[in-house]
């Protein structure tokens, strides 16, 4: 089996033992994972092949929240808010200038893909 | 000094809950969001424990503390200052000393104080400055002490 083949499904295998940590621990302080963000995060997860692993946390509403973080000082993250939508915050150092660009909204699962390509933040997950 | 802005050579401590934690131990943005309801995020002011050492002002912070704190929670540590000036997005937040009076069986919290000026906390706004913050922590503790 390639490499290729192989970190996708530890990467999915490491997500899940990850949300069952956050699962337990949003019960020991009084709260519930969202099943509508969960099931968001794994069809966006499924959607593309990435080779990096977000860091995984729980947001206070129970939607999972998928961080991405480069060597650049690139950043992604994603809060899965359920009905096929999220919000994301980029920082994206520009080559052409010293600032870092940064950037917050709601799209759907497909329109952050755009917003991914539009900042070419593909390289920071791997893919 | 209630209701009074800490100087920016203050530094103040929030208590983040494991689900808010990386599982590299870092402190996720989301720590930082304002509840619903809430106009400012609850932090305590170390130096307000100006006669005693770093590690008995956090001790303090820990036991006058109204939260349940977990084993794998901690106590993420930002100075006023260097929050404020590590982006725009950052200096119109205002670190306002509130200290908390005896009530409902608990011990005053002279220390408490709040971060004003976040955007509500479901708003993309919030999800930004969140992560900016994050990113001025200067140290990071236990938020409980094996006895």
């Amino acid at each position: 089996m390639s490499i290729t083949q192989e970190n996708p499904r530890k990467i999915h295998k490491d997500y899940s033992l990850r949300i069952e940590v956050l699962r337990s621990d949003a019960e020991d302080d009084g709260f519930v994972l969202n099943e509508a963000s969960e099931k968001d995060f794994w069809q966006y997860i499924r959607s593309a092949p990435f080779a990096k692993k977000a860091g995984l946390v729980l947001v206070d509403n129970g939607n999972l929240r998928a961080v991405w973080k480069g060597d650049d000082e690139s950043h992604l993250g994603i809060q899965f808010l359920g009905n096929q939508w999220v919000e994301y915050v980029i920082f994206k150092r520009r080559p052409s200038i010293s600032d870092v660009a940064r950037v917050a909204g709601r799209d759907t699962l497909d329109g952050v893909k755009r917003q991914i390509d539009a900042f070419d933040l593909t390289s920071l997950m791997g893919t | 000094m209630n209701g009074n802005d800490l100087l920016d050579g203050a530094h103040v401590v929030r208590y983040v809950k494991p689900t808010s934690r990386h599982e590299d131990g870092s402190v996720d943005g989301s720590a930082f969001r304002l509840r619903s309801g809430d106009n400012g995020l609850s932090v305590n002011w170390l130096e307000y424990f100006s006669d005693l050492t770093k590690a008995q002002q956090l001790d303090e912070v820990r036991r006058l503390s109204r939260l349940t704190m977990r084993k794998r929670g901690c106590l993420a540590e930002l100075g006023v200052g260097a929050t404020k000036q590590y982006s725009p997005e950052l200096t119109a937040l205002r670190f306002v000393h509130k200290p908390l009076a005896t009530e409902n069986g608990y011990e005053a919290d002279p220390s408490h104080s709040e971060i004003i000026g976040l955007p509500q906390g479901d708003s993309p706004q919030a999800a930004l400055l969140g992560d900016l913050i994050a990113e001025c922590i200067q140290a990071i503790h236990p938020a409980l002490i094996d006895a």
